[in-house]
């Protein structure tokens, strides 16, 4: 029992895991707004805020009245209002919001797990490094903060079962966000499973969790359906685009996750044995990061207060192999008052949001046919690059794309007939004829552009980085 | 006190479970036809070797780089499979492959059984470890170092701290095994690993490996081309060449992906709960790297791993009672699996699988003299039974570096400056997949459909 008048003595901080949020929020005002899917996740939350919620395409001419995904309308939405609110500089300040907040997250969880600040911090870099490949000005993002906050809920149900009643809420949020929820699903199913075992008291707790958080995914516009996008990801990651290819090591993403795969390796050996809740909580993340290049940070965070605890165990261990005297500084724990932490908060808000008000406001359109607009064609019948039809629904509403970023409504015949047509395959000119193409926005080197060219198909304006062709005898 | 030597029975008894499984899979592996592109020109690199005499150190296949240098360094091999070719025809070829996966097999049982690993651990653990190497079970002369590496592993566990007679062994086989193919690097690397572990923890008694493997450096220098190897080893490594499917990272949807996921994910979650040594840790990360370069790579992370993956997996999970084949029962099984192996290779194919190849094309192609611009992948099959005609590019994928191979894909590509690239390579006749852009462009510019195949696998096009 406490004496009366007995100093209260916290045991956490958040001044560090804030001062670090507040620093990489900052620095991400620096990378320019430009993600090629940013522009229809845009349009898509437009239309959200202005018309409801559309079941269906009103962007394509190839796809055009059919079904499309609307399971990240809440995130296109806060993307939208963003850009409404404050325009480009919105979205950079948002963008800065969400990278200080999972950069936060990831701290705190490290901190937890390792009381001396420096020590977390370092374990922390290689998953905030990692990140840094996922600010992208898209819903994922906050699929990751969601992520993040997910694993330090969990690291702390640990000590304290009740805090997992949290989790629910933000599934709910989560899935109404991005299809990554799917993924926070069965993490912290894993993890109740996992307390389920060891705390006999926590057992209706847990279930209660798991079962809550499960109804909650169907709270969603998207109803039952919500987890067929998020299935088809996982199951059949489509290669083709760049973010959903294996990951690779030649890659600087690729080197840094697998920097991050080796060291949890090392800590395992070198370390002492750790419970099963480490395993349930990092090798199902590790295989979904192990699917495709976008999933990598996800182990990177949840690798973070794992590394925090062991690491210096398994640094101690090889260090006291080798021949020379090692002395690794102590790096005593510390926790600062809440005064600190306070004043941590506002002067994080204040660098993030004021970098994010002078940061270059307007998104970089250099690797985009922002030359071609004048020209082109309204109307249905232009085939343009697959890399160009974000930009093309938000900068060209007039004329509707063939294909663009949000891919799943493609897959089937118009994904076939695009890929027949760019990569030039025997029936290219069938499937122009067929689908009544008028004119081609390409790169000038993709193979259909080059013939095309040979053909001497006429140009209606061209520049080292795109064409616009007009198809003879279209109609 | 030295151990007192084990009887032929005790032997035999200790290895029945190892050959078994070996000749398992050799009647598995010798059932299987050639498929793969490469193993023609390295046939033809070796039966030119065979022939001659001589190393062949200048390109004589293609009509891009002719006359270009080109490394020896896995002359050995070469001929190893050339000469089973000219003894016993492609039946001959299958039989050294099914050699070299049983001498695999064999060791990594060995591996997996560390320690007394039960068999319903070691078996499971053997078996999708060898179908994780199933996509390199190609005739080429990788497969030694698929059969030499678990083998070295093998001897470098067993190896007691300090000096021990087994390490006269290291030196002739990196000779020989630096004359068949380039991963002898691999092993290099592996035995350094040891060297390094055992100095750090046993001290002096750590040098006569250390010594050794110093030696084992030196030893690979008895190489026509040394350098080149390991200069061929480093592009792979830093540079891999992601055109080739098992250049390609590690697929975890791809079910040999997905049993090399498993491997990863036993690997970090049984230290996880029990721990692991400092070898280990210093054997598997940099395999583990590796593995995450490339597809080809991730066997050996997946063989390395048994070593240490059975006997702790023992110890997580407990059976109540062990249950082993008997002695008597065990060796008979494994000698009428032997005597069935044996056997096996009467039943070796005769003849390569070509249905990925262009064979009814080789008639037409006969006929012109041209220059042959020739899918990649059907380069070697060229090589081998198209000798007439030069390649424009094949899988040796170096000698093209810096050049033609870029030429090669802007043309199939159909890339801006594709005309003046056919002429600058005086072009007389392609041989490509029908859906290639180029094939589709050409057709439509009027070049003769000399040949085709009913299935839509090839076209021979002629200038008009």
């Amino acid at each position: 029992m406490d004496r009366p008048g007995a100093p209260v003595t916290r045991k956490f901080s958040w001044s560090l895991p804030l001062l670090a949020g507040g620093i990489f929020g900052a620095l991400s005002t620096f990378a320019t707004v430009g993600d090629p899917d940013l522009f229809w996740h845009l349009a898509q939350g437009r239309q959200t805020v202005t018309q409801g919620l559309a079941r269906v395409d009103a962007f394509s001419w190839s796809v055009n009245g059919l079904p499309v995904l609307t399971d990240q309308w809440l995130g296109q939405v806060i993307w939208y209002e963003g850009y409404a609110a404050l325009g480009w500089n919105g979205i950079i300040v948002l963008r800065a919001l969400l990278v200080a907040a999972t950069v936060t997250l990831i701290v705190a969880a490290a901190l937890m797990a390792q009381r001396r600040p420096i020590v977390a911090l370092i374990a922390a870099l290689p998953a905030i490094t990692l990140t840094r490949f996922a600010w992208t000005e898209r819903p994922q993002l906050m699929g990751l903060c969601c992520f993040a906050g997910l694993i330090l809920l969990l690291r702390a149900s640990s000590e304290r079962p009740r805090v997992l009643m949290a989790v629910p809420a933000l599934i709910l949020v989560w899935a109404n966000l991005h299809a990554s929820f799917a993924l926070g699903l069965a993490v912290a199913a894993i993890a109740c499973g996992e307390l389920w075992l060891r705390r006999p008291d926590a057992r209706r707790l847990t279930l209660g969790v798991v079962a809550l958080s499960i109804a909650v995914t169907l709270l969603t516009p998207s109803g039952i359906s919500i987890w067929t996008s998020a299935s088809g990801h996982f199951l059949s990651p489509p290669r083709v685009i760049q973010e959903e290819g294996v990951p690779d090591v030649t890659q600087p993403y690729g080197f840094v996750f697998a920097f991050v795969v080796l060291a949890v390796l090392v800590t395992a050996q070198l370390s002492r044995p750790t419970m099963l809740r480490d395993v349930a909580l990092l090798l199902p993340v590790l295989f979904v990061s192990m699917t495709a290049a976008r999933h990598t940070p996800f182990f990177a965070v949840a690798s973070a207060p794992y590394l925090a605890a062991h690491a210096p165990a398994a640094i101690g261990a090889i260090a006291g192999r080798l021949p020379i005297n090692v002395r690794l500084p102590a790096f005593p724990p510390r926790v600062p008052s809440l005064r600190v932490d306070l004043a941590m908060v506002l002067i994080a808000i204040v660098a993030v949001v004021g970098a994010g008000f002078f940061a270059r406001g307007e998104p970089n359109l250099s690797p985009y046919p922002i030359g071609a607009l004048s020209s082109l064609p309204p109307g249905p019948g232009v085939v343009n690059d697959y890399d160009w039809g974000g930009f093309l629904i938000w900068y060209a509403p007039a004329t509707p794309v063939f294909i663009d970023g949000r891919l799943f409504p493609y897959t089937g015949d118009a994904l076939r007939d695009y890929e027949t047509v760019v990569s030039l395959g025997p029936t290219w000119r069938d499937v122009l004829a067929r689908r009544g193409a008028r004119a081609l926005l390409l790169k000038p080197a993709s193979p259909l552009a080059v013939r095309a060219r040979d053909l001497r198909w006429p140009i209606v304006t061209e520049s080292s980085s795109y064409v616009l062709f007009l198809v003879p005898n279209s109609r | 006190m030295a151990a007192a030597p084990r009887s032929l029975g005790a032997t035999l008894s200790a290895s029945a479970y190892p050959l078994a499984v070996a000749s398992a899979v050799f009647i598995i592996a010798v059932g299987l036809p050639s498929t793969d592109s490469d193993t023609y020109w390295q046939l033809a690199m070796g039966r030119w070797i065979l022939d001659h005499h001589a190393f062949l150190r200048q390109d004589i296949f293609s009509s891009t780089v002719a006359g270009a240098h080109f490394g020896v360094g896995e002359w050995l091999g070469q001929i190893a499979f050339a000469g089973s070719f000219a003894a016993a025809g492609w039946a001959g070829v299958a039989v050294v492959r099914a050699t070299l996966l049983a001498l695999a097999a064999f060791f990594v049982v060995r591996l997996a059984r560390r320690g007394g690993t039960p068999w319903w651990i070691s078996l499971p653990l053997v078996v999708a470890a060898l179908l994780v190497s199933k996509i390199t079970w190609t005739d080429r002369p990788q497969l030694f170092t698929l059969a030499l590496f678990p083998a070295l592993l093998e001897l470098l566990l067993s190896l007691p701290a300090g000096f021990s007679r087994r390490l006269l062994i290291l030196p002739p086989l990196f000779i020989v095994w630096t004359n068949l193919h380039g991963g002898y690097l691999l092993g290099l690397a592996v035995v350094a690993i040891f060297a390094v572990q055992a100095v750090l923890t046993t001290g002096r008694r750590g040098l006569p490996l250390a010594l050794t493997a110093i030696a084992c450096v030196a030893v690979t220098f008895l190489n026509p081309a040394p350098l080149e190897l390991a200069g061929a080893a480093r592009e792979d490594f830093l540079n891999p060449p992601r055109f080739l499917t098992e250049f390609l990272p590690p697929d975890v949807v791809t079910p040999a992906g997905a049993l090399f996921a498993a491997f990863v994910l036993l690997v970090i979650g049984s230290a996880l709960l029990r721990g692991g040594s400092l070898l280990e840790a210093m054997l598997l990360a940099p395999l583990l790297y590796l593995a995450f370069t490339a597809q080809r790579q991730m066997l050996f992370f997946c063989f390395a791993a048994t070593a240490f993956l059975g006997a702790r997996l023992s110890g997580l999970v407990r059976s109540p009672r062990d249950f082993e084949l008997p002695v008597p029962v065990r060796l008979p099984v494994a000698l009428v699996l032997v005597i069935a192996a044996l056997a096996s290779a009467l039943a070796a194919p005769t003849r390569p699988d070509e249905r990925a190849y262009p064979a009814a094309a080789l008639d037409t192609l006969r006929q012109d003299s041209g220059i042959l611009l020739n899918e990649y992948d059907w380069g070697g099959y060229l090589i081998f039974n198209l000798p007439e005609r030069s390649v424009f590019i094949d899988g040796r994928y170096v000698p093209y570096l810096g050049g033609v191979l870029a030429d090669y894909r802007a043309l199939v590509g159909l890339r801006p400056g594709w005309r003046d690239l056919l002429d600058k390579y005086k072009v007389s006749e392609v041989l490509l997949r029908p859906d290639r852009p180029l094939a589709v462009a050409l057709r439509e510019d009027g070049w003769r459909v000399r040949s085709s195949d009913a299935d839509g696998r090839w076209i021979v096009l002629g200038r008009p």
